[in-house]
Order: C-alpha cells, then structure tokens, then sequence
C-alpha cells in the first residue's frame, strides 16, 4: 500500500519512469478508493506548494497584472517600474533612502553568440534597496555596491558582476545556473540564499551560505563547495581560503528593515553593526565578549548609536571613516 | 483631477484585492484545474475582468464573493475548451456537477480553513519531514536536488514527503475536509 503512496509522490515529482507510470494507472484502475487517493495527494500536492510559497510570488504576479491593465510599462523600463513599488515599501516602513537607483545601458558584445545585449546597472550608495532580476532571483543590495546583469540572461547561464555587498536568493533552475562574478572569485548557485562580500577597501571577498548549495571558484583554486552556514574569506593577497562556520543571522540582518538585539553579546552586535553601516569596529576580544545589550536599530545614523551604547554599558567609541574603535570606559 | 484620484484609488484597492486573495483564489481553483501554471492565468485574467468592470462594480465587501464566481467560471471553460482536445498520459477530467459554485461565502471559509489547517500541519512535522517538505514545496526543488543537497538518498527524499502528504491527507479527512480536496474525476490513458 505505502509503495504505491510513494510511487504517487514520485510521479508528482516527475520522476517516474515509464514502467512506474504504467504501474500507477494500473493501480488506480483497480478501486475508486485508489483514485480517490492519487486526487487527494495530488491536490494537496499542489494547494500546498500555493500556500507555502513566498509572498514573493505574490508580488511578481501583482506586477504582471499591472502591466496588463496598462498602468505599467514593459520591456525596458520594467527594470525601474516593477521593482520600484517594492522599493517604495521599504522606504516607507524602514525609511532608507536610496540615493541612487540608476539603469545604464551599454551595449556589449557576446563572445559566444555575438549578440548585443543590453546590460542593467544597480547602484546604491548611502543606503540599500532590494531588486528583482528577470529571472525572478531576489537581490538586496547594500550601501555602496553595483551589481551588473543582462536584460535577458542566456538560457544555460546566468551571470552577474559584483562590486559590494549583496544577498541573493536565487530562483531555481538546474538548467541555468546562477553565478556571481566578484573579481577574484566566482560563486556558482543552482538555487539558494547566499550573501557576497566584494569590497574594494576589504582585503578579502566573503561569501556566506545560508541555505542550499553554492560552490566558489577562482584561478587560483579549485572549485570547492561551501555548506550551509559556512562563511568563506578569500583573501586577496595570497589568493588563499578561509572557513568558518557562523550564525549566518548576525551577517545577513542587514536585509531586513531593523536590527533588534536581545541580550547579544557586543562581539555578535558588532557583526551585525559591520553589515548595517558597512563600517569596520574594533573591540578587544574581553570587552566584545563580556558585555551583553539590548537595543533595536531602525534609522539611526552611526554615531547615535555609538552615542546610546556608550549610555547603556561602560565603553567609549572613537569613529573615523570607515573605523570605529570601541575601548572600556576610562581605559585607554 | 478628481478623477485622476478615484481611479488611483481604484487602483489601489484592486491591489490590495490581489495581494490578500491572490493565494486562497489560486488554491480554490487547483480544486478544479489541477494545473498551477493555468491556475495562474485564470486568476490573472480574473483580476483583470475585475479592473475592466471597476466602473459597474462595489469594490467592497462582496467583491471577494464576485472574484471567486469569476473565477469559478473561468475554471469551467478551462475545463469544457480543454476537453475538446487529446490528452496524454494521467489526466483528471473534472466533473463540476456536484458543485456548482454559486456560494462563494462558503468558499471563502473553505479555503481559509484549508490554507490554515495545511500551515500548521507543516509545524507538526518532524523537523527533517518539515525540511524536505518545505525544500520541495516552497523551493519547488525536484526531489533528487533534495537528495543531492542534504546528501541522502532520493528515496528518502520520497519517502519523507509521501510521509508529510499522506499526514496533511490524514489531518483532512478528520476535519471534514476530504471532499474539498477531492475533485470526481475519470482517468484517461492514451500513449
């Protein structure tokens, strides 16, 4: 009995072979019961794929109706006015602003197929924005970044640049895989939710895997897979590897409209604080790993931060550019 | 002016329709096409006859009543154009006669319950039952990528979701619930 429930999974999943699939009918031939069943798996097969998906999806479908009933334009603008609305929500609930949202286009040729495309350019400056590309593939961009992407991408790849910080989460196709050019390194996707580091000012590019599976490459190394959870400096002078596993959390919060700290400890607020404001803070290991806080980050600058820390647990801060040192309270 | 206001109010209300029933309308019509792609279409093409007839109609209370009927009928002559033509291997014809969509409040509630009854069903599942079925139903991944990436065999790949499936099927029937999900159907086999 179980044997033929699985075999009903299995041609759902449309992964029968052809004798499997002549078995299944014969079984369904057999009683109304057998029927009865493969319609009830198949419908919950598919009403809870409807009711699990993200609200993503939603989106998307709302932004082909409005292109349908005419109060959106297509093809080339679709890159601004599908995914502003989206970006309008975020400024309005987190109020980030973003300063820059340009669509450049410049013509290339293909190697491959000696076509030309059009290329699209995100660019954030002070703040960050979350975009959809062609492909349904979520990016959210953080401050200071450009990330590069054809209009249409190929049917057996598709490939973005990156300069900055971004978080994806790839939209599956096995037949297209995903990767992203940071320079010195390459991250290949199938379908996933990863996080990219390239910054000009760090010395390393980091790449952060929060679910599924993504290999990264570059000249210099072999392509190696990275786990979830796993974070992955390649450091560019020396062109070598580091792992660690981390709470991938404290790297990617930067996405979401808040930070809220609940008794963390400073050593994982300042990870947070890193990704935030795109800053690097500095603090002893003792004093990073003694002190616990609690406080939520909506819109304050930086330093209103700093400031209110300093209020809440005995440290003084010392901000400049892109460094903040953190130091114990009358220490030096 | 003015009027440039009313229909950007329009607008936003057919929104805000979309967003809060775009889900339950697209699992009421797998209830009679058992297609998520031609699902899609017909709630598209619903909301759509919805804006054309925004002048004629409340947009109000009973309008999610109106967004069900259309797009009950939408799935009737989904299915009546779709049987003219040859199918091949396992299909579902529909027969519609033992329900005939006219109370769309009922309906509403149905789905409700249903799309509630599915979410916590999914929280009860074992926490490797719970992955798998949420890598396969919310990522829409095949079940060998499953397999691949959690490094388990395909079969228990299988198995798990068989498992999670056959439960929610289980949880249903308990509530009364079995009917909806079932449609009538004859079986055709053609090669």
């Amino acid at each position: 009995m179980l044997k033929h429930e699985e075999l009903i999974v299995k041609y759902l999943d449309k992964s029968c072979t052809r004798e499997e699939e002549e078995e299944l009918l014969a079984w369904l031939e057999v009683s109304e019961e057998n029927k009865e069943l493969f319609s009830s798996l198949s419908s919950l097969w598919l009403m809870s794929k409807a009711e699990l998906e993200d609200d993503l999806e939603t989106e998307l479908a709302l932004a082909r109706f409005r292109e349908r009933i005419g109060t959106e334009k297509s093809s080339i603008r679709e890159v601004q006015k599908v995914k502003l609305p989206l970006l309008y929500k975020i400024l309005q609930v987190a109020a980030i602003f973003l300063i820059l949202f340009n669509v450049v286009y410049f013509l290339y040729k293909d190697d491959k197929e000696n076509e030309i495309r059009i290329i699209n350019r995100l660019l954030t400056a002070d703040s960050k924005g979350k975009f959809i590309l062609p492909d349904s593939t979520v990016v959210w961009l953080n401050a200071h970044s450009v990330l590069e992407y054809p209009e249409h991408f190929a049917e057996d790849k598709r490939e973005v640049h990156l300069k900055g910080e971004a978080y994806f989460e790839v939209k599956k196709d096995s037949a297209a895989p995903f990767w992203v050019n940071a320079d010195d390194i390459k991250v290949r996707v199938l379908g996933t939710s990863f996080l990219v580091q390239n910054y000009d000012k760090n010395d390393y590019v980091e790449t952060i895997l929060t679910e599924g599976a993504v290999n990264i490459t570059s000249s210099h190394f072999k392509e190696m897979a990275i786990v979830p959870n796993e974070r992955v400096l390649y450091l560019k002078k020396g062109d070598s590897l580091k792992c660690e596993i981390v709470n991938t959390n404290y790297y990617t919060s930067w996405i979401n409209e808040k930070l809220v700290f609940d008794n963390l400890s400073l050593a994982n607020i300042i990870i947070n604080l890193n990704k935030w404001y795109g800053v690097d803070i500095e603090c002893s290991k003792d004093i990073a790993e003694s002190t616990n806080m609690s406080f939520t980050v909506c819109r304050e600058s930086l330093d209103e931060i700093l400031e209110a820390m300093e209020e809440i647990a005995p440290i003084r801060y010392k901000h400049e550019g892109y460094k903040v040192y953190i130091t114990k309270k009358g220490g030096k | 002016m003015m009027e440039e206001h009313i229909e950007e109010s329009a607008k936003d209300r057919v929104e805000d329709l979309f967003r809060n029933n775009y889900k339950s309308l697209k699992i009421y019509a797998l209830r009679f096409v058992r297609d998520l792609d031609v699902v899609e279409d017909l709630v598209q093409d619903t909301f759509v006859e919805l804006w054309n007839r925004r002048d004629y109609i409340e947009l109000d209370g009973t309008v999610k009543a109106y967004l069900y009927k259309t797009l009950y009928n939408k799935c009737l002559n989904h299915l009546n154009s779709k049987a003219t033509t040859s199918q091949s291997s396992i299909e579902n014809d529909t027969f519609l006669s033992h329900t005939d969509g006219a109370d769309s409040q009922d309906e509403v509630l149905h789905v409700k319950e249903l799309q509630e009854i599915i979410r916590v069903h999914i929280e009860t599942l074992p926490p490797q039952c719970k992955r798998i079925f949420l890598l396969s139903r919310n990522k829409d991944l095949k079940n060998r990528e499953i397999a691949e990436l959690l490094g388990i065999s395909v079969k228990s790949v299988e198995k798990q979701i068989t498992k999670a499936l056959f439960e929610l099927r289980t949880h249903l029937y308990k509530s009364g619930f079995l009917l909806f999900i079932i449609i009538l159907f004859i079986l055709k086999i053609s090669y």
